[in-house]
């Protein structure tokens, strides 16, 4: 077997010198395109660099535009010269100036000659999503393009909108099924001699140079008619970032190539000379195939799509600061609990659920006087201090690098209460990554305990009455809020229900088990506490028992008594 | 963005090109070997006074990463760094005796001579106790990020300062002339900065670190700026304004992502607290030559808090720096 190669070259020549006499030196025939936009100084030194070499022919010049034409006519000429200077080739290879082997040369022969008579050309019919990803489809086939797309983006889009209103269609010769694929294909002889010297070339090179995107198209779709046997497969790895430029090539990627299933890789970035070197020399150890992990060499890319595209969240730093109204600009990049009202329910709640059960609670962030970690620590993971005038100035950098600092294994909760300061509320009820759970009117514990006068207290039931009512309109307004409501009725006869559904929130895996209560704070005040303040037109959803709460020796006891849960 | 608001910004920039253009008159250069470079030649500017000890190791880091030419503005150095720049070949100098508060606090004279030499060439203003690091530094030179940044038609590149301090007293970190001082000083705040958007510029701002949690606690939102556009395509007509915290024209403050994904972004590893700093904040109080009435140098003086505590962390990498959400590689892969 003998392998051909046609090269396109635009930029970066002395790379694409290296390259050709590689290849040259590989008894692989080359066919060189230079695009007529290079710069002349660097051409003229290639060719200087070249002329000697008997296996490197050239072929005339065209001026290459993006996806234009010229591309698929340079790519033409050059087969036809190469077909001419040397019928001897059973294989052609069509790589641009910057391709690097990512194999050895004579590993992708032997593939060659394993798969005879193959041709590997990516080729997937208009409408196939692998291959078109936004954008045109079928109507690059239809409509008229004689904008250039990179320099006149604009009236290149209105152009299309005016084709389309005008329903304005051209017709697709019959002979030709329309398909899309790669640029860089590996034909037979066979088919690429079928293509260039079809009867009906004039008819296809006249309909293809009014496509859009010519290069991915033209030997794409004929191919298909010519070909025996087409392998859907590109034998150069290409993939492109969001902006929709190529991934390049750098020299720390030398070391993932054996994960490849590709032979050759499109783009090295020119000043990769570690890759150059190491890529091009004669005597490479092979890379076993079935050793490859295509996914996992494509990973490298994807992901990093996915950062530019989600990356950083819960995180607001130089690369990243979302709007407030955009997905993902919420405080964290995991669920996270906030507990409404449990603090008050419960005596000593965090530090019960974090000794006792082990889990990530925290108290509340947002005390207005008060704020500590855990029992006395001021300084969390990250360094992040317990600085009151710090928080207040950032309410929602504080949340944010809080949750950033735990450990992201574990599901993180606070206590938040409508005593706290407020002003990190409305962006935590936007948050869909907060989870609620919430006792409401739980505050009456705190003020019923309390042992200021009637008067304060009155004053202080309005207050966070207020606060509540404004918070749990929020949360209902949200079409994405998360959020478990007791009322502290409700609460009081199950606390193990409002327990249940707070674990269930940091451990989601976990089955509900029966477990012990912390201790309830006492409701001996309450009673008494809510009718003064109903008789003072204070409005509450819990409505004090009928008869007179027991005395408040047996409310000692059944608090002290642990209360079980049932699953 | 207002018609008005445009005219506004662009007087300010003119004004303040004038201004450094102005200033440039100051200096007086020591050595100008601007000829020897080549079109696509990465430069760095920078301004000192009294840093010897550390010029040695500071152009050794960048001739690494690939910075081909360094220009150096010196104001009134008594301690021979001034000679020892000159003696380096890809050095060119200038020097003034003149006030570094005056012309804001420095910049003018770093506007002045880049809409002189920088046109058209990526630039690097960083001082000499900030060590830049960006994704995959550890394997591609500095060329590589600029390529990529030119390919995708970005013309700034943004990065976050990180404050490094020692474990023990700053008095005793000592760092030996041409040593690394972010081996000495290798410990950093990993989770506490806070951002903000500047309306006006519509760049960044950042605070946090070390020095907000130890010598700005009781005033926090005093704490000195850490977001930085160090590199940049200089154009004619850019600006710095205030430090390189902010460029005009405005555009080129956008390095950030506003839509729910991260940019590529870098760190500058700010080594300031070496023993040499302490006899600095004294000296720096009697000038009073710094950013606001040297407000900065006043609370380290008045702070013997330590620095390190056991949340510390220790730089590595950048990779570690990633992980932690302090710099992206954005989609350079």
């Amino acid at each position: 077997m003998k392998l051909g190669f046609i090269i396109l070259a635009h930029q970066d020549l002395h790379r694409t010198g290296q390259l050709v006499r590689f290849l040259a030196r590989n008894n692989c025939p080359v066919c060189l395109h230079i695009d007529q936009n290079a710069l002349p100084e660097e051409v003229k030194e290639l060719e200087s660099s070249l002329n000697h070499i008997e296996n490197v022919v050239f072929t005339k010049r065209e001026k290459c535009g993006w996806g234009q034409f010229s591309i698929v006519q340079a790519t033409l000429n050059a087969a036809e010269v190469l077909l001419k200077n040397h019928p001897d080739v059973t294989n052609v290879f069509l790589a641009s100036g910057s391709c690097l082997p990512a194999r050895p040369i004579k590993q992708l022969m032997a593939f060659l000659e394993r798969h005879k008579g193959t041709d590997f050309i990516e080729s997937f019919p208009v409408g196939d999503e692998k291959w078109v990803k936004g954008g045109l489809d079928q109507e690059r086939f239809t409509l008229y393009f004689p904008l250039s797309w990179r320099k006149h983006r604009f009236a290149f889009d209105r152009l299309v909108d005016v084709q389309r209103l005008l329903k304005i269609k051209r017709t697709v010769p019959k002979h030709i099924a329309p398909h899309m694929g790669s640029q860089w294909w590996c034909l037979t002889k066979e088919t690429l001699l079928k293509i260039v010297a079809d009867p009906r070339r004039q008819q296809n090179d006249r309909f293809f140079s009014k496509t859009w995107i010519s290069d991915e198209s033209y030997f794409q779709s004929l191919a298909r008619e010519h070909s025996n046997h087409i392998k859907s497969q590109s034998l150069t790895f290409a993939t492109f970032d969001s902006q929709g430029k190529p991934f390049l090539f750098y020299d720390d990627h030398l070391t993932e190539f054996p994960k490849t299933e590709a032979f050759f890789i499109r783009k090295a970035w020119p000043g990769a000379h570690k890759l150059y070197r190491d890529l091009l020399t004669v005597n490479r150890k092979n890379f076993p195939l079935s050793k490859s992990n295509e996914k996992g060499f494509n990973k490298i890319f994807t992901d990093a799509n996915e950062i530019r595209k989600t990356g950083g969240e819960g995180r607001f730093l130089q690369g990243r600061f979302p709007h407030n109204s955009v997905k993902r600009s919420g405080v964290s990049n995991v669920d996270f609990g906030v507990f409404i009202g449990l603090g008050f329910l419960f005596q000593g709640f965090p530090e019960w659920a974090h000794t006792k059960k082990g889990l990530n609670v925290f108290g509340n962030l947002f005390n207005r006087r008060h704020l500590r970690f855990r029992k006395k620590a001021v300084l969390v993971a990250g360094n992040l201090s317990a600085n009151i005038k710090l928080r207040n100035t950032h309410p929602k950098g504080f949340l944010s690098n809080f949750l950033w600092n735990q450990k992201s294994d574990k599901r993180t909760a606070f206590l938040f209460d409508m005593t706290d300061a407020q002003k990190i509320m409305p962006s935590i009820v936007k948050d869909g990554r907060a989870h609620f759970v919430i006792v409401k009117e739980a505050w009456l514990l705190s003020i019923a305990n309390n042992p200021s006068k009637f008067k304060g207290k009155l004053m202080r039931a309005q207050v966070l009455q207020a606060r509540e009512n404004k918070f749990l309109n929020a949360l209902e307004n949200d079409k994405y809020a998360n959020y478990t409501i007791f009322s502290l009725k409700e609460a009081l006869n199950a606390p193990g229900l409002v327990l249940q559904a707070s674990i269930q929130i940091l451990e989601p895996e976990a089955r509900a088990k029966p477990t012990a209560l912390p201790r309830l704070s006492d409701t001996a005040k309450l009673d008494t506490l809510v009718r003064k303040l109903e008789k003072n037109n204070v409005s509450l959803a819990y409505k004090p028992s009928k008869k007179k709460r027991k005395t408040p020796k047996g409310t000692e006891r059944a608090v002290g008594k642990p209360y079980v849960v049932k699953s | 963005m207002g018609v008005w608001s445009k005219y506004k910004s662009r007087l300010e920039r003119k004004r303040r090109r004038i201004r450094s253009l102005r200033k440039r008159r100051e200096l007086e250069c020591v050595v100008d070997r601007s000829a020897t470079t080549k079109p696509d030649d990465i430069f760095l500017f920078t301004t000192f006074r009294n840093e010897k000890p550390r010029l040695k190791f500071f152009l050794e880091y960048y001739r690494r990463i690939g910075v081909q030419h360094f220009y150096f503005v010196d104001n009134g150095s008594e301690d021979g760094g001034r000679e020892l720049l000159t003696a380096e070949p890809d050095v060119s100098l200038w020097t003034t005796n003149k006030s570094y508060k005056r012309a804001n606090f420095g910049m003018d004279w770093l506007n002045g001579l880049q809409s002189k030499y920088a046109n058209g060439h990526w630039i690097l203003v960083v001082d000499v106790d900030e060590f830049f690091v960006y994704p995959h530094c550890d394997a591609r030179p500095l060329r590589a990020l600029t390529d990529w940044l030119d390919s995708s038609s970005v013309k700034s590149f943004g990065t976050i300062l990180i404050d490094m301090y020692p474990r023990g007293k700053v008095e005793e970190t000592l760092c030996d002339e041409g040593k690394n001082p972010m081996r000495t000083t290798p410990f950093f705040d990993a989770g506490n900065y806070f951002v903000e958007r500047n309306e006006k510029y519509q760049n960044l701002w950042i605070q946090g670190g070390v020095r907000q949690r130890v010598f700005f606690k009781e005033k926090p939102e005093m704490a000195p700026a850490l977001n930085k556009i160090p590199l940049v395509k200089w154009a004619r007509g850019n600006v710095f304004v205030s430090s390189t915290h902010n460029i005009l024209p405005r555009g080129l403050n956008l390095v950030y992502d506003e839509w729910g994904g991260q940019k590529a972004c870098g760190c500058l590893m700010h080594t300031k607290f070496l023993n040499t700093f302490s006899n600095k904040a004294k000296e720096e109080l009697n000038r009073k030559e710094h950013y606001a009435a040297s407000r900065e140098y006043k609370e380290y003086a008045e702070t013997s808090e330590e620095m390190w505590t056991r949340f510390s962390t220790r730089y590595k990498d950048w990779k570690q720096l990633e992980r932690l959400g302090l710099m992206s590689r954005g989609s350079w892969a």
